[in-house]
């Protein structure tokens, strides 16, 4: 016969406490670990680096400072700064947006913008070396700006008194554009984006006019397409969380090479309730502090993320010095032949994948 | 891969994610087999800061499930001892001598009346039995966690299990007198 006390037997069934105590036992297991301490934050030796992250740096130009610049603006001298203001407004539909004015009646700076587009105004001041285009003479630099409706836009800039350089015509690279001359003598060049930017039928194109166009190989496909990359206002924002967000945030931009663009952190100056790191080819991700109450934040280790650069290796060889744990290293891909990719975990556990994806020039 | 600072805080961090993954088991288990929450809640502290100080002395070759329910069992057995020596004096010096005469015992047992018998047996019965029938660990395994020899702990569970039947007959008399 069998043992009865066998019938005993109980596999127990997995209970959580309640959340308080599971909440206040958490808090004790990790000061008792020495993990909320600032100095016994696991640290890894950071290999030697310059300012400059090389991650920005295109293979073939491996002297190219990286740039973080994100958006220029035309800052515009004129004599009469206040009586262009209302010009812009009457030609191109120019709003200001405010004026600095000086105790002399001239602007020392003014702000306007011309649909999406922002610009700089200011008047002349010679004595700090601010000539406009009417003391020099004319002016080596064109506005290029791109519309929507380049003929009706050129004719109301006429009305007002431009002087048209080369009335609006369709050109070999896909847009419609034409070029005036404003009053205070800055020039314009009003462009209608009327196609894809494509390299190869510009080239074709362009046979027999007298140029050549040549691909630098030093930038992707799209370097040159500005105006679709101008519609495109959208992006998609990743998300990474960290039990220690600022040893994580510290980690993502010695290492790996992103910029902080925002830390916000919470009353205890330790939670990362917010954060935008700039990946400097482009891309921001959201480094945050993992929080089990937080439905937004995933547990460390749970996230995986593809960063596109141009120069995976130098982010390699960094990874490598920081000793992270590598999930697959560096190989080309069957889908991306000439390319570069790899895979490692950051300090918890977080995956991140480097890859030049698709950014091959011919 | 890495220093051994950096192997010690990776380690530090995988406790706090067994800690994530493992509460509920550990907290399950203790709860099954002590039936008192504040009790459960006050060992499962234990257990983890148990496991702390474990992973501190880097003792610990792999952070399982299975290691901390463990640790647990260890903590469960500890209270056991505890209560054991708080209530020798107030139990009979002398355990009853004679072996009893037949340890075979046919009977379904019912479950929960089984956990109240189990409940009210002295500890160190109660801590044999639960390892060696709740937990259904080998005899051997079960002298190890009471620190007795296994001889000694055959002797104990054959006591656990008369001392078992017989305040479960007696439960199961009263309860049929309500009854009718």
């Amino acid at each position: 016969m069998t043992d009865p006390f066998e019938a005993l037997r109980s596999p127990y069934e997995p209970r959580p406490p309640r959340e308080e105590f599971a909440r206040r036992l958490r808090a004790r297991v990790v000061a008792a670990l020495g993990l909320d301490d600032g100095e016994s934050i696991p640290t890894i030796t950071l290999p030697e680096r310059s300012r400059v992250m090389p991650a920005t740096i295109l293979p073939t130009t491996p002297t190219t400072p990286s740039t973080t610049a994100t958006e220029v603006t035309p800052y515009l001298t004129v004599a009469g700064a206040a009586a262009a203001l209302e010009w812009y407004s009457e030609a191109f539909g120019a709003v200001e947006e405010f004026r600095v004015v000086g105790d002399d009646g001239r602007l020392g700076h003014a702000e306007f913008t011309i649909g999406d587009a922002r610009f700089m105004l200011a008047d002349e001041y010679p004595e700090i070396g601010l000539p406009s285009p009417a003391s020099l003479g004319g002016t080596p630099v064109a506005l290029h700006v791109s519309v929507t409706a380049v003929d009706a836009l050129f004719d109301r800039a006429v009305a007002a008194g431009a002087t048209t350089l080369r009335p609006p015509a369709d050109q070999p690279h896909g847009a419609r554009h034409g070029v005036l001359v404003d009053p205070y003598g800055h020039r314009w060049m009003l462009s209608q984006p009327l196609e894809a930017f494509d390299l190869d039928t510009y080239r074709r194109r362009s046979e027999g006019t007298g140029y050549r166009v040549v691909a630098s190989g030093k930038a992707g496909p799209l370097a040159g397409a500005t105006a679709a990359r101008r519609r495109a206002r959208g992006g998609i924002w990743a998300a990474v969380f960290y039990r220690d967000a600022l040893a994580g945030i510290r980690f993502l931009v010695d290492v790996f090479g992103f910029e902080e663009q925002l830390v916000v952190t919470g009353p205890d100056g330790r939670t990362v309730v917010h954060s935008e790191l700039r990946w400097p080819e482009g891309g921001i991700v959201q480094a945050g502090t993992y929080d089990p109450a937080n439905v937004y934040a995933l547990a460390p280790g749970q996230q995986g993320l593809y960063v596109i650069t141009a120069d995976p290796s130098s982010v390699w060889e960094r990874s490598q010095a920081a000793g992270l744990d590598v999930v697959r290293s560096p190989e080309s891909p069957d889908y991306d032949p000439g390319g570069l990719t790899f895979s490692v975990r950051d300090r918890e556990g977080n995956l991140w994948s480097f890859g030049s994806y698709g950014l091959q020039t011919d | 891969m890495g220093s051994p600072d950096h192997d010690v805080g990776r380690q530090r961090w995988a406790l706090v994610d067994l800690y994530d993954r493992a509460l509920p088991e550990v907290h399950g288990y203790l709860a099954s087999r002590c039936r008192s929450d504040a009790l459960a809640e006050e060992l499962t502290a234990e257990t983890f800061m148990a496991a702390v100080n474990a992973v501190k002395r880097e003792t610990v070759s792999d952070l399982t499930v299975a290691w901390i329910i463990g640790v647990a069992r260890h903590k469960l057995v500890d209270h056991w001892r505890r209560q054991e020596r708080e209530s020798r004096a107030f139990r009979a010096i002398a355990e009853p001598v004679d072996e009893p005469a037949n340890d075979e015992w046919d009977v379904h047992l019912e479950s929960m009346v089984a956990l109240e018998t189990l409940a009210a047996l002295g500890a160190h019965h109660r801590s044999a039995l639960t390892l060696r029938y709740l937990d259904g660990l080998p005899v051997r395994d079960v002298a190890v966690h009471l620190d007795r020899t296994v001889g000694a702990t055959e002797v104990l569970l054959v006591r656990a299990k008369a001392a078992f039947r017989e305040q479960y007959e007696a439960l199961t008399r009263e309860s049929g007198g309500e009854q009718q």
